[in-house]
């Protein structure tokens, strides 16, 4: 029997769950070394063993199979995604002093933050290992490209983050739509869904498929699920969503909705926002998040984003079928299809 | 029409086109620099070098596969755009492209609302920003008032976006059709908006 809560149906949450724990699993094996401290092994397990959505790994997976492949696979680069991905959370939150991560103590809470950078350094180390494991299972060369494909990766998720980081160190308020849009397909777009699309059907097509239509896929399913995360960071519920309420305001983030209310606010409003941005972050205190989250509400800057992810989305729906235009259709391929509202409408 | 906005892209314009077409500009910029980087003809990938490329000559394949796929990709943002707006408008830019708008389909006696957004993507405010709108009209010469909300700014700030509700209520015995309207800011007198509706029978009516 198939239930249906909006646009999602319990087929498509137990196939989820399925690649989900195989690609953990897969990710848990390569911390199962008993000669490594458990001050490593510890803290670099937390976040694997928490209620993620795994949305990466599922990308992944389900790309190589619907493009013909066994989801075995992928399995050591989905694994390789599932502990970069980690790695990031860790740092990020270090960067972030943010104080939840998916509804528990961030890492660095519970262990400090020393512990916590070498736990994120020691997962991205142990992806290495996994996409090393390609080498057998794929053959040299196609496993070459993968690795090429994370390298590119890699460098593009790191160099976003520190222009996010620069932008907010140097007080920047003159930012359009394009900057955002450039930043998170940088930082967001290309782990989240750019680099599952395109490995998962390059192994999945034995190197053979057409991977720049799943750049523009990726992208506009990213920037669609990060602009939604902005918003959710706004009007979700936090034991929904995982993270503290208001956090992107708090921290200044750049996101569009700051953006839009910064373009859109009155001679005096923007002063208050410019003047909020000036502060240092453990300077801005509770009342002003509050107010500034009351003008953002007033300035139909939540509203504006919403719009804005939505033609972003609907640019999705178009590109996902020319990215899987050869591929015939089957269960992983309805499950591709899916994602796209799952991810582009979720409340979590 | 002020000195500020003359020129420029019409002012007033859809948020979700602007997301649609702002993201199309960001990944159309990628593709070259993945192409290079991780594509045929890259080292980092893996593949075998081309014979008789010197180093630095421009590669004509892949800039007329480039070109191809820029004329592919403007051609089915046409064809997403005018799913977005309703209305493309004419393509060939002798005339001034119009946007739309579209209420939901709507029963006589019922009420409908749906949103427009004045867009400035300058750097300069745009002052004193009034709107005007026709009656919905149908073919056979009935109408429908429109309300807008607000109907006049009195300033539409640099690169901002602000939302201006369209209402209209539909007057039990309306006859069922599909109804045109068309919004007209002050500030981009040339670049009007059409807003349709349609009133559709009550169930279990005729």
């Amino acid at each position: 029997m198939r239930s249906t809560t909006g646009h999602t149906t319990t087929a498509f949450l137990d196939r989820l769950a399925e690649y989900d724990r195989t690609a953990r699993t897969a990710a848990r094996g390569y911390l199962a070394d008993p000669d490594l401290s458990r001050h490593l092994l510890d803290p670099a397990g937390d976040y694997l063993d928490r209620n993620g959505k795994g949305l990466r790994p599922a990308l992944c997976l389900a790309t190589c199979e619907a493009f013909g492949a066994t989801v075995e696979d992928a399995v050591p680069s989905a694994a390789a995604l599932e502990l970069l991905h980690t790695a990031f959370l860790v740092h990020d939150d270090v960067e972030d002093g943010s104080e939840l991560r998916r509804g528990k103590p961030t890492l660095h809470r519970l262990y400090g933050p020393a512990l916590a950078v070498n736990a994120g350094d020691g997962l991205a180390v142990l992806a290495l290992g996994a996409l090393r494991d390609n080498d057998q299972r794929l053959g040299r060369a196609l496993s070459a490209r993968v690795l090429a494909e994370f390298v590119f990766m890699a460098r593009q998720t790191v160099d976003g983050q520190a222009r996010e980081l620069g932008w907010q160190r140097d007080n920047r308020t003159d930012l359009t739509p394009d900057d955002y849009l450039d930043l998170i397909m940088k930082k967001t777009c290309w782990y989240t869904t750019v680099l599952p699309l395109r490995v998962g059907a390059l192994i999945g097509s034995g190197g053979q498929a057409d991977l720049e239509p799943m750049l523009r896929f990726g992208f506009f399913l990213g920037a669609a699920f990060q602009i939604r995360d902005d918003v959710l960071n706004l009007v979700g519920s936090t034991k929904r969503y995982g993270k503290e309420p208001l956090g992107d305001l708090r921290e200044g983030k750049r996101s569009l909705i700051l953006l839009h209310l910064l373009a859109a606010a009155s001679a005096a409003d923007r002063a208050r926002v410019e003047a909020f941005l000036a502060l240092p972050p453990e300077r801005r205190s509770d009342a002003a998040v509050a107010d500034l989250a009351a003008l953002v509400h007033a300035y139909g800057s939540i509203a504006f984003a919403d719009e804005f992810a939505h033609g972003i989305a609907r640019s999705a729906a178009a590109a996902f079928e020319e990215a899987f235009a050869a591929v015939p259709d089957s269960p992983p391929r309805r499950f591709v299809a899916d994602l796209v509202p799952f991810m582009v409408d979720r409340d979590r | 029409m002020t000195e500020a906005v003359r020129g420029l892209r019409p002012l007033v314009s859809d948020v979700r086109t602007f997301g649609l077409l702002s993201a199309t500009s960001v990944v159309d910029r990628y593709v070259d620099l993945v192409e290079r980087t991780l594509g045929p003809g890259s080292a980092a990938a893996g593949y075998a070098d081309r014979p008789g490329s010197p180093p630095d000559a421009p590669d004509l394949r892949l800039l007329a596969r480039s070109t191809a796929r820029m004329a592919e990709a403007y051609v089915g943002l046409l064809g997403a755009v005018a799913g977005v707006v309703g209305e493309a408008g004419p393509a060939d830019g002798s005339a001034p492209r119009g946007v739309g708008a579209a209420f939901p389909a709507t029963v006589p006696g019922g009420r409908a609302e749906t949103t427009l957004w004045l867009h400035n993507p300058t750097s300069t405010p745009v002052p004193e920003v009034t709107l005007a709108a026709t009656p919905l009209v149908a073919g056979v010469g009935a109408a429908v008032p429109l309300r807008l909300d607000p109907p006049r700014l009195e300033v539409l700030p640099a690169r901002a976006s602000v939302p201006v509700r369209l209402t209209t209520v539909v007057p039990a015995g309306q006859p069922p059709g599909t109804y045109h309207a068309v919004v007209v800011a002050s500030a981009d007198p040339d670049g009007p908006v059409t807003v349709t509706l349609r009133v559709v029978p009550a169930e279990g009516r005729p």
